[in-house]
């Protein structure tokens, strides 16, 4: 499928436009003396012309000053010679369809496979190597060590039927699964394919990574409606980054805290980064309820992952008493059986799916509200944590108490040919990878 | 013609009218029987309650415009006592004075929010607590009634007509604003006009009940400016102060102007809201509760109330700061 995507347009073809409408508004403006159109059109042009202008290598592609990088730590000090920020020539790559090269802003490109996959790997990238474009690209020493990050990092969430809304809670053995009236759960069945799902919530180290590598200045990363929000996506200091940390970095201390002030749109940018996605609700809740269909239509899932009751040792609620986020591997009775840790409490967790599409027809929200699963610190009742319960929030929030773990479709990795051509696939090009099979991609 | 007929002399009865208890919100005498306070429809059992204790219980006045969140501020307030949440501890004197905080948690447990407050005084949620500090060994008795938000505006508008809030406006030790924050940032200030003339009404009845001149010179009370709904405006939480200069200069003015011992602080009990469809009324409702700052304006009252209290480093525990 060929879809057309804002990436795909010359950057003048769409600057030049812009700059005559927001010349026009301007004047207009000026013609009839209105406050308003003077002010947008003065705005816009500005906008439109520092775009087009360019900048000084130290400033992003939308002009903002990139922060002193105070602490280039391990993985970073890589990046950071041969800083040099994404050109308009970079983003034209993309528009023809050749290849990507993502020259994150602080960095030199690998010399050799190894270093790359190293890189890649070092960075949590692992699935943009365990992608079939570039799987064929590499050793099966290589393949190998990708898989065995995967194994680590994620688990594998089976495929199957789960129950969603607010039937999963009545069908809880808690509640009574005698009670659920079949017909009507069979409505609220999803049908969930294999997935991979993170073990653990993303945590402020493996952020720093995507802020460090320039994350914010790639707008190949970011949805198209975000784009103008893209700078209010900044920390306490103004740098680029989730709201409450200081100078593009996380405070020190809290490099296993789950990473929190970061909006939808961030989660997904950062996703498409490391080459995978949010999970979708019903994936989230498989992956916490662990549905068994004894019978058709009859599925008992579980209230919390470790079971049918609430434990206070299990998970970080308001009843813990610490009122902030902990680290991501605390809390180990909590264990879902997958394997998959802190589903329930500590923070709540983005997904992808909008609220709005739950099938819950008495509730009225907009579009822009999406789904978030798990509970946090700071909810205060018990029965608003469960692997069932299903709360909000507008995509542009940031709050200290959301954070967000990631998914991997399995039959993303398993993706046929035609499917590859289509699929913007980051994938760093080294030197040892042959141009022509790179012109494909 | 007359008959004589014969009358049991029930002297219990007139034990009862020979023995009056007087009212604890409004201090007119009541039979010894009555379950609410004939004038003001005070519930009696706060004076029952009372007669064992040699000290009188501050009455503490929790005012705002009707949909501040005063019932949700209560009721969380409780319950959090009550779950030894914080530094502050509560014992509930009477099964009466948990009603508030049963209504409210249940409501808010199953996605709701609580009824709005009647109007009639007989409805009312009267919280009779005694809080304890962990560092102290002495506890503080407080009497904290649910007022309806729309009886404090009738009130304001027609004196009179609520004896009970005029009578807890003219004897409360501290009192407590609540004020709807999202509606201030919006640049809504029409509730602030039922506040500020509750404590206009508050300083009048002070000057008439204080039977001495010194008295009518400085306020002692306390007053704690609460600003709900905390979690929509950006910046808030870190400086209640600051916000309420910019977003209520009147009414935050207001305050400084007539209570000397004044802080302002914020507060959110809900993480997000959505609209649900009720019978075919849609109904604002909660999607989660995440409490902020609920206990901390609580806290401050408490250490400004009494002086064995009111020590920086025990004000300082109770706020939170």
């Amino acid at each position: 499928m060929n879809r057309w995507h804002w990436q795909t347009f010359h950057p003048v073809a769409w600057r030049a436009p812009i700059v005559a409408i927001a010349a026009v508004v301007f004047v207009c403006g000026l013609i009839w003396q209105h406050a308003g159109l003077l002010g947008g059109g003065a705005a816009l042009l500005c906008f439109a012309l520092r775009r087009v202008a360019g900048g000084d290598p130290q400033t992003s592609t939308l002009g903002k000053k990139r922060p002193p990088q105070k602490r280039p730590p391990e993985p970073a000090e890589r990046h950071a010679a041969g800083s040099k920020s994404p050109t308009p020539a970079a983003d034209h790559n993309w528009a023809e369809g050749q290849y990507a090269v993502h020259r994150t802003s602080g960095s030199v490109l690998p010399k050799n496979t190894d270093a790359l996959v190293d890189e890649l790997l070092a960075t949590g990238r692992y699935a943009l190597l365990l992608r079939p474009i570039t799987k064929q690209h590499l050793s099966q020493t290589h393949i190998m060590r990708a898989i065995r990050h995967l194994d680590e990092a994620m688990a594998l969430v089976p495929a199957g039927r789960v129950l969603l809304g607010q039937l999963a809670e009545q069908s809880s053995s808690a509640c009574g699964a005698a009670d659920v009236d079949p017909k009507l759960a069979q409505r609220n069945l999803v049908q969930v394919d294999p997935a991979y799902l993170d073990r653990f919530c993303v945590t402020n180290e493996q952020y720093q990574q995507f802020v460090d590598g320039g994350g914010y200045e790639q707008l190949e990363f970011w949805h198209e409606e975000a784009l103008p929000a893209l700078l209010d996506f900044v920390d306490q200091s103004g740098a680029p980054g989730p709201r409450h940390w200081l100078d593009g970095q996380h405070l020190s201390g809290e490099q296993r805290l789950p990473v929190v002030g970061v909006s939808w749109y961030e989660a997904c940018a950062y996703a498409r980064w490391v080459g995978k996605r949010l999970p979708t609700d019903a994936e989230w809740t498989k992956a916490g309820a662990w549905p068994v269909e004894a019978a058709p239509g009859r599925i008992a899932q579980r209230r919390y992952p470790w079971g049918e009751s609430f434990d206070v040792r299990r998970a970080h609620l308001y009843g813990s008493g610490l009122q902030r986020p902990v680290a991501v591997d605390e809390y180990p009775g909590g264990v879902s059986v997958g394997g998959i840790h802190q589903l329930i409490g500590n923070v709540w967790e983005w997904t992808a799916t909008p609220l709005a599409e739950l099938g819950d027809a008495t509730l009225h929200v907009s579009e822009s509200v999406i789904s978030i699963r798990g509970g946090s610190f700071d909810t205060y009742f018990e029965n608003q944590a469960t692997c069932h319960y299903q709360s909000g929030e507008q995509r542009l929030s940031r709050r200290p108490n959301i954070g967000f773990r990631l998914a991997l479709a399995m039959s993303d990795l398993e993706a046929d040919d035609e499917q590859d051509r289509n699929e913007l696939v980051t994938v760093p090009v080294t030197e040892q990878l042959p141009a022509e099979q790179l012109a494909t991609i | 013609m007359t008959h004589l007929a014969q009358i049991p002399l029930e002297t219990y009865l007139l034990a009862q009218q020979a023995a009056p208890i007087a009212c604890l919100v409004c201090d007119q005498e009541n039979c010894c029987s009555a379950a609410r306070c004939r004038h003001c429809a005070a519930p009696m059992s706060l004076a029952h309650q009372t007669q064992s204790v040699k000290k009188r219980p501050h009455l503490i006045a929790v005012i705002g415009a009707s949909g501040a969140g005063k019932t949700v501020y209560l009721g969380l307030l409780m319950d959090m006592l009550t779950r030894h949440v914080s530094l502050l501890r509560s014992t509930a004197r009477g099964p009466m004075s948990i009603s508030l905080q049963q209504t409210t948690t249940t409501a808010l447990a199953t996605g709701w929010f609580p009824e709005k407050s009647s109007t009639d005084p007989e409805h009312w949620h009267w919280v009779h607590c005694q809080f304890n500090c962990r560092r102290r060994r002495r506890p503080l008795e407080l009497v904290i009634p649910d007022v309806s938000g729309e009886a404090l505006a009738t009130e304001t508008e027609h004196p009179g007509r609520y004896p009970a809030i005029r009578a807890l406006l003219a004897n409360c030790a501290g009192v407590m604003v609540l004020a709807d924050a999202q509606r201030m940032q919006a640049g809504d200030h029409s509730q602030d006009f039922i506040t500020l003339k509750t404590l206009s009404l508050m300083g009048e009845l002070r000057k008439e009940h204080s039977s001495r001149r010194w008295q009518r010179g400085t306020e002692r009370r306390p007053l704690a400016l609460v600003l709900t709904k905390a979690d929509h405006c950006d910046g808030l939480q870190e400086n209640p102060r600051d916000f309420a200069e910019a977003h209520a200069d009147a009414l935050w003015s207001d305050c400084r102007s007539r209570f000397p011992r004044h802080e302002a602080f914020a507060c959110s009990v809900t993480g997000a809201t959505a609209f649900r469809d009720n019978y075919g009324r849609r109904q604002q409702v909660p999607l989660r509760i995440e409490p902020h700052g609920v206990v901390e304006p609580f806290g401050w009252l408490m250490a400004e109330l009494d002086e064995h209290w009111n020590n920086p480093g025990v004000a300082a525990r109770l706020c939170g700061r």
